[in-house]
C-alpha cells in the first residue's frame, strides 16, 4: 500500500482514473482508519483529498437557490454554518451529533455518504431534503448527478464508480418546511444511531394540514431510506393522535431492524413509532399530541 | 508497504517521521516520539483519550492518518505545558478535575482548543465540547469547575461561565 496526497483536483481525478479500482478515497478517515486497523477493508493506495479545492472545499449557495455542500466540508463546519442552520436546520442537527468535537472536526459530509454506513446520520435529513450527488472524474467536463436515494444501495455499498470521486451534495431549494433530525443512542455523544429519524413538514394555514411530508430512517435497515408509505398516509391529512399511532406502526411494521450489540430489533421497532410522534408533533408545533406516546 | 515520509510541525518544532501508510497519528506521537502524553484509550475514535490538536484543531489522534499530518502543526500536551502547568492544568488538579489521570491529556486538548476558539464558553458549550471526552471518574463536576475558574481569573472574562 502507498500513502499519496492528492496536490488537485485534476491529479485526483487522473489517479482515480487508473488506479481507482484499487484505491481507497480518504478524507478525514474517521471510519476508513479504523476498517483499515480491523482488516475490514484493503487498498493499494489511499489517496488522501486533503488538499482539494473547489467545489469539493466549499458550501456555495447557487443561483437557482440550491445549496451546492462541498463533499469534503466538515460535520463541523455544516453544524455551525448559518445558512444551513436556517435553511436545512436538520442537516446541521444531524452534523453536530456525529461522534464528538473530535470527529465532527475531521469527519465529511461526503465521507459519511460514501461510507454508507446503515447508520449514517446524515443520510436521513439528506434524503429528507431530497438531496443530489455530484460524481466527478478525469475527462468529463460536467459531473454526473444523481439522487442520493440512488446513490447509496447498501450497508457500504455506492454507485460511485472506482474512477469516481464525489465532488458536492446538493440540496434543492425548499419551500417553507419544519425538518428535524431525532437520533436515539445510549448516550448523547460518541454514539452511533440506534435509531435516526428525519422529519420535514410543510404544513398549510389555517387548520395545519400537513401539505408536504418527508420521513426519512437510518439504523433500521440495510441503508438509510425515505419511507415513501408513511409520507403517502401522511400527506395532506391534518395531524391527531390517531394519525401518528397509524403512521408509527407503518413505519415500525415497514422496516427491518436488526438485533446488534446496540440494541435488539424489537426496541428499534418501538423506540421508532415513538420517534415519529415526536418529530412530527415537534413539526406540527404541537407538541401536545406526542404526550399520549410516553408510556 | 511503501514507507511514506512525513514532514510538519510538533510542538512548534519541525520534525520528520518514516511509517506505513496505514498508520495512525497516535502511534506516531507515542512510538516514534516517545510522547507517551497522548493516551490509547479505544483505538476507534470514540472516547477522546487521545485527544491532540491538528492545525488547531482538537482530533482523535488514533483514527487520523499519519500521512495527512505532512506540513500541519501538530500539538500534544507536552507542547501545552512546555513551559510548566497552564492555568488550566494548574485549575484541574486544584478543583479535583483528575482522578485516575487517564482521560485528562485529551480534556486539556480539547479544552485547548476550545478557549482558543471560544475564549469565553457558557457551561452548556464546555460539556458539549467535553461530549467527546469520556471520563470514568470524576463526573466532570471538578472538569467544569476548573474551566469555570480559569476563566473567572481571567481579567477579561470574570464570570464569565454562564
Amino acid at each position: 500500500m502507498e500513502f499519496v496526497t492528492a496536490e488537485s483536483v485534476e491529479h485526483a481525478t487522473d489517479w482515480m482514473a487508473s488506479r481507482g479500482d484499487r484505491t481507497l478515497p480518504l478524507a478525514g478517515g474517521t471510519d476508513v482508519m479504523v476498517q483499515l486497523s480491523r482488516n475490514e477493508c484493503s487498498a493499494d493506495a489511499l489517496l488522501s483529498l486533503r488538499k482539494l479545492g473547489a467545489p469539493f472545499d466549499a458550501i456555495e449557495p447557487q443561483a437557482s437557490g440550491d445549496l451546492r455542500i462541498g463533499s469534503l466540508m466538515s460535520h463541523r463546519a455544516i453544524a455551525t454554518d448559518s445558512r444551513i442552520a436556517k435553511r436545512f436546520p436538520a442537516l446541521a442537527t444531524a452534523a453536530a451529533t456525529v461522534g464528538g468535537y473530535q470527529t465532527q472536526a475531521a469527519g465529511t459530509i461526503g465521507g459519511n455518504i460514501c461510507n454508507a454506513s446503515p447508520a449514517a446520520d446524515l443520510m436521513p435529513p439528506l434524503l429528507a431534503y431530497g438531496a443530489k450527488v455530484e460524481l466527478v472524474r478525469a475527462g468529463a467536463s460536467t459531473p454526473r448527478t444523481l439522487d442520493l436515494s440512488e446513490f447509496v444501495v447498501g450497508r457500504r455499498s455506492t454507485q460511485r464508480d472506482p474512477a469516481e470521486l464525489v465532488s458536492a451534495i446538493v440540496l434543492p431549494a425548499n419551500g417553507t418546511t419544519r425538518d428535524v433530525y431525532l437520533k436515539v443512542g445510549r448516550r448523547s455523544a460518541t454514539e452511533v444511531a440506534i435509531v435516526g429519524l428525519a422529519v420535514r413538514v410543510a404544513c398549510g394555514e389555517p387548520d395545519g394540514t400537513m401539505t408536504d411530508v418527508a420521513v426519512a430512517t437510518c439504523a433500521v435497515d440495510a441503508v438509510p431510506r425515505r419511507v415513501e408509505a408513511v409520507e403517502t398516509l401522511l400527506r395532506g391529512q391534518v395531524p391527531c393522535e390517531a394519525l401518528l399511532r397509524e403512521a408509527g406502526e407503518l413505519l415500525s411494521a415497514g422496516c427491518a431492524p436488526i438485533d446488534d450489540r446496540r440494541g435488539t430489533a424489537a426496541y428499534r421497532r418501538m423506540v421508532l413509532r415513538r420517534l415519529l410522534a415526536r418529530a412530527l408533533a415537534e413539526c406540527c408545533a404541537r407538541p401536545e399530541l406526542a404526550r399520549g406516546f410516553d408510556q | 508497504m511503501t514507507t511514506m515520509t512525513i514532514d510538519f510541525t510538533l510542538n512548534n518544532r519541525p520534525e520528520a517521521f518514516d511509517a506505513d501508510p496505514d498508520t495512525v497519528l497516535l502511534d506516531v506521537l507515542r512510538d516514534t516520539f516517545h510522547l507517551t502524553g497522548t493516551k490509547e484509550g479505544c483505538r476507534e475514535g470514540e472516547c477522546g483519550a487521545c485527544t491532540v490538536l491538528v492545525d488547531g484543531h482538537a482530533v482523535d489522534s488514533c483514527i487520523y492518518a499519519a500521512g495527512a499530518v505532512a506540513q500541519c502543526e501538530v500539538e500534544t500536551v507536552e507542547g501545552v505545558s512546555a513551559d510548566g502547568l497552564t492555568p488550566l492544568q494548574r485549575a484541574l488538579l486544584a478543583e479535583n478535575g483528575v482522578q485516575c489521570g487517564f482521560c485528562t491529556p485529551g480534556i486539556v486538548m480539547m479544552l485547548e482548543g476550545l478557549l482558543r476558539s471560544n475564549p469565553a464558553p457558557s457551561e452548556a458549550e464546555v460539556r458539549e465540547a467535553l461530549s467527546g471526552n469520556i471520563c470514568r471518574c470524576t463526573g466532570y463536576a471538578g472538569i467544569v469547575r476548573a474551566v469555570r475558574s480559569v476563566l473567572d481569573a481571567s481579567a477579561d472574562t470574570p464570570g464569565a461561565l454562564k
